[in-house]
């Protein structure tokens, strides 16, 4: 029995599946719910990249290349809004351990 | 009878660690659970013959954007420190773990010498080179264009503000 597309395409189904349920469990936006969408992204490369390895066309990888940079970018400003958040709630508990200490 | 064991194995390894890194409550934890599904995709990706996109999502997502995420984690919670560090060494073991996985894949394949034959990742990457730089110029192109933007977006969103500055 050899590993065939069905087997991949298996795979990539419980990777998506999986970002989907890291998407709805986690509530808060946070460093995980960014990987949940991240694996989504790596779902539909590992679909690309499959198709294109049993169906003997390569355009399949070119896409998967395209859609590498379009996920690095989404993780890219994801990072930062979440840091920008995080810079943005200190002030205000400064503002409040002052108001505690007067 | 090797590559479907290999299979099985990193699809195991893929979806247990995906499971830890989106369902996992401790940063660190997830971190390291993240890096080593990067590290099986790239190993997945290296089974279907294509070697120039494994080394690209290795270089790219475990090492680049790895640590950042590690750095971020970091500043973010300082109380993680310990097994960070933990973490990062066993990162650098997964890695030799790959690379012998790789050494000893291609020596079960039995790859020919560029001087006899082209291999399938040898073809692979000089179609794409030349489909890249011909038919889909635009596309490419357009997607730097995109990260582009999103690194300076990026920048503009981390810049400490004046008023903050001043303070």
């Amino acid at each position: 029995m050899g590993i065939s597309l069905y087997h991949y395409l298996f795979l990539s189904a419980i990777l998506f599946t999986l970002g989907v349920l890291g998407l709805t469990l986690n509530r808060s936006a946070n460093i995980q719910s960014l990987m949940a969408s991240f694996f989504m992204s790596i779902a539909v490369i590992l679909n690309f990249v499959a198709y294109s390895y049993f169906m003997n066309d390569l355009t399949g990888q070119i896409f998967s290349i395209l859609l590498l940079a379009i996920s690095a970018a989404e993780i890219i400003v994801g990072l930062a809004i979440i840091l920008h958040a995080k810079s943005q709630k200190k002030p205000e508990k400064r503002k409040a351990q002052n108001d505690k200490n007067i | 009878m090797f590559s479907e064991i290999s299979f099985y194995i990193l699809s195991v390894l893929l979806i247990f660690f995906a499971g830890a890194a989106v369902l996992l409550p401790y940063t660190a934890y997830s971190l390291l659970s993240l890096s080593i599904a990067f590290f099986s995709i790239s190993a997945f990706f290296l089974l279907l013959g294509i070697e120039l996109l494994a080394l690209l999502f290795l270089f790219l997502y475990a090492s680049a954007i790895g640590t950042s995420l590690f750095l971020i984690a970091k500043k973010i919670d300082a109380q993680d420190r310990k097994p960070l560090t933990y973490t990062l060494s066993l990162i650098g073991f997964l890695f030799f773990l790959l690379l012998l996985f790789v050494a000893f894949q291609w020596k079960m394949l039995d790859v020919p010498q560029p001087s006899s034959a082209q291999s399938i990742g040898e073809i692979s990457a000089l179609f794409l080179s030349e489909a890249l730089y011909t038919k889909y110029l635009l596309l490419f192109e357009l997607s730097g264009f995109v990260l582009f933007i999103a690194m300076t977006i990026s920048i503009m969103l981390i810049q400490p503000d004046k008023k903050e500055l001043e303070q």
